[in-house]
C-alpha cells in the first residue's frame, strides 16, 4: 500500500499545525464562526447535533493493522469506544471534543491519517472498488490513479475553493462496485481501440434532493490525460456552477442545465486550449506511484477444499456465510472475505475499538497486512488464502462478526440519522433495527436473494436512498417522522434512481411495508430474477396494490 | 486598506494604480482584454471569501493570455486564501485590516511543502521547478517576486 515519504510526513504535520492555528485565531475571536467553519469543514470537522464528528480520510478504503489499531485507540481515548464506516469509505467519530482535535489529528497522522478534505467544497476522498488487486473481473487496480488524484486534489490551489464539494469514484472491473454513477465524476477503466486502457467519464451524478445518473462526458481518455481533463471539467465548473443557492450548486445541476453536450463542448474547448502537458503526470511520476501499489506477494497454498466442503455439508451457519462473505480471488487458492458490519442488532457500520484491533489482528495472521473498507459499510480482508478461511470463520464467529449477509437484504446501507446528525429529520438507525429483527432468518434472506435495501434520514441521501432496490428516506411531517420508500434504484451498471412507490409510512409500519414488497417480488419473479429485474418488468402497480391496495 | 505582497507576507509600500477590476463573471474577451492592454495591475474581485471563480481567472490570465504582470486579489479575503492566490497566480492581496499581515505571512510561510501543483504556468516560477512538472514540488516561495 501506498507509504508516506518525508514529504507526505511534513505536509501533514504542517496541516496539524496549522489546523491548531485556526482553532487558536478561532478561540480569540481573529475568526468569526463563518470564517471557521470552510476551514474546519475542511479538516473533517463537523458540528453535529451532540458534539464535533470528525471524518477521517481512509484513502480509497485500505487499511494496514496499525491505522486500524490507532483507529482503536484514538475511539478508546478521545471517543467512546466505537467508529462509523461511512460510504465514502471513511471512518467517523461522533463524540470528539474540539480542544482535543489536534491531538486526535496529530495522532492519525503518525500512522500516515489525516481528515484533508473530507469535506468542504473542495474534492473529497476519491473511492474506489474495494476489491482492487483481488477481483476476478478487474481490468486494472483503480487505486494509483486515486492515490494520484489524491495528491493532486490536496490543496489544489484553482479548485479549493468550488461551488460546493466534489465526488470522484473509480471502478476498474467489469463490474461496477464504487457506485460511480453516482458521483461529481465516475471514472471506468475501460478497453480502448488499440488494447490500452483508458478511462470511461461520467460526469454530474449524485444523490441529494436532486438525485442524477451520471451521464458519459467521454467515451474514452488516454489514461495519460486524466489530470488535466478533470482540470477542464473542474474549470467550467468553478467558473460556471451556481453560487447563489447551496441546492443548486452541485455539477450536476450545471451539466443538466446546460444539458451534457453543451457541457461536454465547454470542457473540450477548455482542454483544447490546456498546455497538457504541464498537467498531465509525467511517465516516471506515474510509475513512482504505481509501484506503492504492487499486489502482495501470494504464495502458493493448497486450496483445502474438500474440508471446506465438509464443513458447509455440516454447518449451515458456516455454508451461509461461505456463500455470501467469501468472494473469488484472481489468484488460485485465495478468496476475499467480507467481515460484515451488519449484525442484526448492532448499528450498521459501526465499529468499536475491540473490532478493530481484534480485524487488525486478523489481518496479520490472515490477510496480507490489509483491510478494506466498502461504501456498503463492511471491511474485507482482499487477499485470504482459501486453506485459512475456516480459522478465520472460527475467529469471526467468536467475535460475533461472522454474519453471512454480504449483499442480502440485512446488509443494509444507513446513515446515522437523527440519532447524530442535525441535518436529519428523522431517526435512521432504530428503524435499521427493527427492519434487521424482522429479516433475522438467514433462511429468510437466502429466499429473498441479493436484494440492496439503502436509507437516509434526509434528503441529502448519505444512506444512497436513491440507489437501493428499496430505498427508504425518513422526512418530517408536521413534527412526526414518516418513511418514503422508493423502488428500483441500483448503483452499479445500468444506474438508476428509485421512484417514490405511494404515501410514506410511520416508523412502525415500515417493516411490515418492507416485508409486503419483498413479497410481492417473491411472487411475481421469474426463475432467477433479480429485484431490480422484476421490477423493471412489471412495473410500480403489484407492489402499489400490495401496499396500498386495501387502503 | 493596505496590500500584501503574498510571497514574503510584506506591506507593499508604493502600490501601483489599478488597470482592469475583473469580476468573477469575467469572460475570456474580458480576460483577453485586460492581458493585452500591457497596462498596470489586474485586480479579481471577491465578493465573498467562498467564492473562488477568481482562482481560475488568475490561472487562465497567466497560462492562456500569457499576463505577465502583477495580479492583485481584492474583495473578502481570509489569511488562509494566502497560498490558494499564490499558486494560482496572484501577486498580491488588498487587506482591510493591517493588523492582519502578520497572519498573513504566518500563513503564507507555514508551509514549506505543497502537494498540488505549483502555481499557473507559465509563472514567475518557471525555471525554478523541475523540467517536467511533478504531483509534489517545493511550493515557489523563495523565489523573486519581480518580473
Amino acid at each position: 500500500m501506498y507509504r508516506y515519504d518525508e514529504f507526505d510526513h511534513a505536509f501533514v504535520n504542517e496541516r496539524v499545525a496549522e489546523f491548531r492555528d485556526q482553532v487558536e485565531r478561532r478561540l480569540a475571536g481573529q475568526l468569526t464562526e463563518e470564517e471557521f467553519r470552510p476551514l474546519r469543514l475542511r479538516n473533517g470537522l463537523y458540528l453535529q447535533l451532540h458534539a464535533y464528528m470528525l471524518r477521517i480520510a481512509v484513502p480509497y478504503g485500505v487499511l494496514s493493522p496499525r491505522q486500524l489499531r490507532q483507529l482503536a485507540m484514538i475511539g478508546r481515548k478521545w471517543d467512546r469506544g466505537y467508529g462509523h464506516f461511512t460510504t465514502r469509505q471513511n471512518l467517523q467519530f461522533n463524540w470528539v471534543k474540539l480542544v482535543d482535535i489536534p491531538d486526535v489529528l496529530a495522532a492519525l497522522a503518525e500512522v500516515e491519517m489525516h481528515c484533508i478534505q473530507t469535506s468542504g467544497n473542495c474534492v473529497r476522498n476519491v473511492t474506489a472498488d474495494p476489491y482492487a488487486a483481488a477481483a476476478v473481473d478487474e481490468l486494472e487496480d483503480p487505486r494509483a490513479w486515486c492515490e494520484i488524484l489524491r495528491q493532486w486534489s490536496t490543496l489544489h490551489p484553482e479548485f479549493s475553493w468550488l461551488p460546493r464539494k466534489f465526488k470522484i469514484a473509480i471502478s476498474g472491473a467489469a463490474e461496477d462496485r464504487a457506485a460511480t454513477a453516482f458521483h461529481d465524476i465516475g471514472l471506468r477503466i475501460v478497453r480502448g481501440p488499440n488494447g490500452e486502457n483508458g478511462f470511461r467519464v461520467l460526469v454530474g451524478g449524485g444523490m441529494g434532493r436532486t438525485p442524477y445518473v451520471g451521464q458519459e462526458i467521454k467515451s474514452f481518455l488516454p489514461k495519460e490525460h486524466l489530470l488535466s481533463y478533470i482540470e477542464s471539467i473542474l474549470r467550467v465548473y468553478n467558473l460556471h456552477g451556481r453560487r447563489d443557492n447551496i441546492h443548486k450548486a452541485r455539477i450536476k445541476i450545471l451539466v443538466n442545465a446546460l444539458g451534457i453536450d453543451k457541457f461536454r463542448e465547454d470542457v473540450e474547448a477548455d482542454w483544447e486550449a490546456t498546455h497538457k502537458d504541464a498537467i498531465d503526470l509525467p511517465e516516471d511520476e506515474k510509475r513512482r506511484i504505481m509501484s506503492y501499489f504492487a499486489p502482495p506477494e501470494l504464495p502458493e497454498r493448497p486450496a483445502r477444499d474438500e474440508a471446506l466442503a465438509a464443513r458447509r455439508e455440516s454447518d449451515p451457519a458456516f455454508a451461509n456465510w461461505y456463500k455470501h462473505n467469501v468472494l473469488p480471488h484472481r489468484v488460485p487458492g485465495y478468496a476475499s472475505v467480507v467481515i460484515s458490519l451488519k449484525e442484526p442488532g448492532r448499528t450498521p457500520g459501526d465499529a468499536s475499538s475491540d473490532t478493530m484491533d481484534f480485524v487488525a489482528d486478523l489481518t496479520e495472521r490472515f490477510g496480507h497486512n490489509e483491510a478494506r473498507v466498502n461504501y456498503t459499510q463492511n471491511l474485507i480482508l482482499p487477499h485470504v488464502a482459501r486453506a485459512d478461511i475456516l480459522e478465520l470463520y472460527e475467529a469471526l464467529a467468536g467475535a460475533g462478526c461472522a454474519t453471512g449477509n454480504n449483499e442480502l437484504l440485512g446488509d443494509m446501507i444507513c446513515c446515522p440519522g437523527l440519532d447524530y446528525c442535525n441535518l436529519a429529520n428523522a431517526r435512521s438507525i432504530p428503524i435499521a433495527k427493527e427492519i434487521a429483527k424482522r429479516f433475522e432468518d438467514p433462511a429468510r434472506q437466502e429466499e429473498i436473494g441479493k436484494l440492496r435495501l439503502n436509507m437516509s434520514g434526509c434528503i441529502n441521501a448519505c444512506g444512497h436512498h436513491h440507489s437501493g432496490n428499496i430505498g427508504i428516506l425518513g422526512v418530517d411531517k408536521k413534527g412526526t417522522e414518516l418513511y418514503q420508500i422508493t423502488l428500483g434504484g441500483n448503483p452499479k451498471d445500468s444506474a438508476s434512481v428509485g421512484t417514490i412507490i405511494g404515501p410514506g409510512f410511520r416508523a412502525e409500519a415500515v417493516p411490515q411495508a418492507i416485508d409486503t414488497i419483498v413479497d410481492t417480488y417473491i411472487d411475481n419473479r421469474h426463475e432467477g430474477e433479480s429485484f431490480l429485474e422484476t421490477w423493471r418488468r412489471v412495473g410500480a402497480a403489484p407492489f402499489k396494490e400490495a401496499l396500498y391496495g386495501a387502503r | 486598506m493596505v496590500l500584501v505582497e503574498l510571497a514574503t507576507g510584506t506591506i507593499v509600500a508604493d502600490p501601483d494604480e489599478v488597470a482592469t477590476v475583473l469580476e468573477p463573471t469575467a469572460d475570456e474577451a474580458a480576460l483577453h482584454d485586460a492581458a493585452g492592454g500591457n497596462a498596470g495591475p489586474i485586480a479579481i474581485a471577491f465578493p465573498s471569501f467562498t467564492d473562488g471563480r477568481g482562482f481560475s481567472l488568475a490561472r487562465l490570465l497567466r497560462e492562456r493570455h500569457g499576463f505577465k504582470g502583477e495580479i492583485r486579489a481584492v474583495g473578502h479575503l481570509i489569511p488562509d486564501h494566502g497560498q490558494f492566490l499564490l499558486r494560482s497566480g496572484f501577486d498580491t492581496a488588498e487587506i482591510t485590516d493591517p493588523e492582519a499581515v502578520q497572519v498573513w505571512k504566518l500563513r503564507s510561510s507555514a508551509s514549506a511543502t505543497i502537494i498540488s501543483r505549483p502555481c499557473a504556468i507559465p509563472c514567475r516560477c518557471a525555471g525554478m521547478r523541475p523540467p517536467r512538472p511533478r504531483l509534489r514540488s517545493t511550493r515557489c516561495l523563495a523565489r523573486p517576486t519581480t518580473s
